[in-house]
């Protein structure tokens, strides 16, 4: 049922908050909530470095693989599809700072050019790169350096900048979780806006004495979805009246609304943001692609083409044409065909940026079935490992000799129809939503306008399923 | 201010300390020297599904052959996550070992030969099956 406080915030269903839960509550608003998960995932982090960078260099054996790769990725999609921005919330990266703050007072403001998706779409799109050209997948080592690169990075920034613009702007784990997090069913929201109205401290925003307001530039009163939210807990903890909570909505509601976000603005006035929803969709497709034999074919095939026998110029270019040539083709295409059968007037980029929001459903479901396929078939893995590095570490195995046999959490019979199904699912909640832009476009004919789009979806969900039927093929060299 | 700079000059020590007392190699301190064949295999690469033979030589090191080892194999993908798949070798001339490993995806795998010598003495060694085809 959708609640009648729809105008108020994103759609809700029923009046489900996370804080009115008995103990999920309590904890969450325990101030030390965010340090308690942060913390164990920071020792956990400290173990896969050490590993990573001493123990054995074979992925399946090492811990900073199996649990970066495998789990990881695993637990950031199920949070994201279950909850909600849980792993922005239990960041490991950002608890350090907060022992250093009292050595350094951060000084400096965050450069209004770089306020923006710009720099964080393109270290994404670089990471994604780095990840097929070095195979980090396979090695430990550089696994490790990634995790300390983060640590250091994150560090640094939010150390020594404002606000938490690493965050916010540069951190490609949290653009990603900010664009997933647009489809969670629960969002940080106001509870009575009346409250708001009267309040003078909004300390949500600005803090107060002993606990920090929010580092990104969200107020809560003017917050509008979960976009740029870490759910980092401050504005609740920081609320005077009890009026900020984690409320469950429809999701993905907020992909059709145009309302002014607070620290966003409006979505349909961030072509950055667009950018970053066509990232996350596309580069969906082309991580699954790295993984199947037919890349193989293809890069060997664009070498001879090229005459070169490096990787990095044959990656270079299928990358350029899968996030930048394939998009800009088949969204500009639908765009116009979109307005040409409708007869809307609009300019073109304004309603590509537009229905951009509309990959969203569908991105999501195909990194949902390709990291949790990976997930699910080796949960287990990670058992050995750690009767390894504990037999390793004390000399003596204290937890068993590690059985490498462990590996599938379910029967891998059912991953195709669990891939299917989060296709399936991702593609019907992206035709939901260009649909009900398309109704808002061309009221009188939504079907001219949305019939385009549903094509585009319906070509990229056909992609998705004939990438998730070819064999897996993981190599480390394109030509060997 | 230079508080933190200690500090992080403190960690980055601590962290290339690690890395320069690496654990778990034990290739230099094996017992006996070992050599891993894969194939024959028809035409190219091994292929997903096609039982290739694996040929496993073990020598002591003065190039004597090791009669009565026992060798297991395991072979798993550079990609964590993926099935691993086990195959025990029997002994077929003094010091040859043999057996088959079908392999399951395609891609790079490792061979991780673990031998225990007459002697109860037991160690690892690791070798490289490039490319693996996909049907």
């Amino acid at each position: 049922m959708i609640g009648r406080n729809a105008t108020a915030s994103t759609r809700r269903i029923a009046s489900v908050d996370l804080l009115d839960w008995p103990l999920m509550g309590r904890f969450l608003r325990w101030r030390h909530a965010r340090a308690a998960l942060q913390v164990p995932l920071l020792l956990l982090a400290a173990l896969m470095v050490w590993d990573g960078l001493t123990g054995p260099q074979l992925a399946p054996k090492n811990l900073a693989t199996t649990l970066t790769w495998l789990h990881y990725r695993g637990f950031v999609v199920l949070a994201l599809l279950a909850f909600g921005n849980l792993f922005c919330m239990a960041c490991p990266f950002m608890w350090p700072r907060l022992p250093l703050e009292r050595l350094v007072r951060a000084r400096w403001v965050w450069p209004a050019r770089l306020r923006s998706k710009w720099l964080g779409i393109l270290l994404l799109a670089a990471f994604l790169f780095a990840y097929e050209l070095f195979d980090l997948w396979a090695s430990p080592w550089w696994t490790a350096w990634v995790i300390v690169g983060y640590f250091a990075a994150a560090l640094v920034v939010n150390l020594f900048f404002q606000g938490a613009p690493f965050c916010k702007y540069i951190c490609p784990i949290g653009q990603f979780n900010f664009v997933g997090s647009l489809v969670s069913p629960f969002e940080v929201a106001v509870r009575d806006y009346g409250t708001c109205t009267a309040c003078v401290s909004k300390a949500c925003f600005r803090g107060q004495e002993s606990q920090r307001g929010c580092e990104l530039w969200l107020f809560q009163e003017k917050k509008f979805g979960n976009m740029d939210c870490t759910f980092c807990l401050d504005c609740i903890h920081a609320c005077p009246h009890d009026n900020v909570g984690l409320r469950l909505r429809l999701p993905g509601s907020e992909l059709w609304e145009n309302r002014l976000r607070s620290g966003v603005g409006r979505l349909w006035r961030r072509p950055d943001v667009a950018a970053l929803v066509v990232l996350f969709a596309f580069g969906a497709l082309l991580n699954a692609f790295g993984m199947v034999s037919p890349v193989y074919a293809l890069e060997a095939w664009l070498a001879r083409l090229l005459g070169v026998t490096t990787e990095w110029p044959v990656l270079g270019l299928i990358f350029f044409a899968a996030l930048v040539v394939e998009p800009a083709l088949l969204m500009g295409g639908a765009g116009w065909l979109s307005r040409r059968l409708s007869g809307h007037t609009e300019p073109l980029l304004p309603l590509l940026v537009r229905y951009a929001y509309a990959l969203v459903p569908f991105g999501m479901g195909v990194w949902a079935a390709h990291y949790l396929f990976h997930f699910l078939s080796g949960f287990w893995g990670a058992v050995p490992v750690v009767q390894n590095l504990v037999w390793d570490m004390m000399g003596v195995p204290l937890l068993g000799r590690p059985n490498w046999g462990l590996g599938p959490l379910v029967p891998l019979a059912w991953l195709d129809m669990l891939e299917v199904g989060f296709i399936g699912l991702g593609t019907w909640g992206s035709w939901l939503v260009a649909y009900r832009l398309a109704s808002q476009d061309a009221p009188t004919r939504p079907w001219r306008a949305f019939l385009p789009w549903a094509a585009l979806v319906g070509l990229l969900a056909l992609t998705a399923l004939w990438l998730m039927s070819q064999p897996m093929e993981m190599r480390g060299t394109f030509l060997g | 201010m230079r508080r933190l700079v200690l500090l992080i000059l403190m960690v980055a020590a601590l962290a290339s300390g690690g890395v320069a007392c690496r654990r778990g190699l034990s290739g230099s301190s094996a017992p006996a020297v070992v050599v891993v064949e894969v194939g024959p295999t028809q035409g190219g690469p091994p292929v997903v599904g096609t039982p290739v033979p694996v040929t496993v030589i073990v020598q002591r090191n003065d190039g004597s052959p090791v009669e009565g080892a026992k060798v297991s194999l395991e072979a798993t993908m550079t990609h964590a996550g993926m099935k691993p798949v086990f195959a025990d070798a029997t002994e077929v001339a003094p010091g040859k070992y043999k057996a088959a490993v079908e392999f399951t995806m395609g891609g790079d795998w490792i061979i991780i030969v673990r031998v225990t010598l007459p002697d109860g003495q037991t160690f690892e060694h690791t070798a490289q099956v490039r490319g693996v085809r996909a049907k």
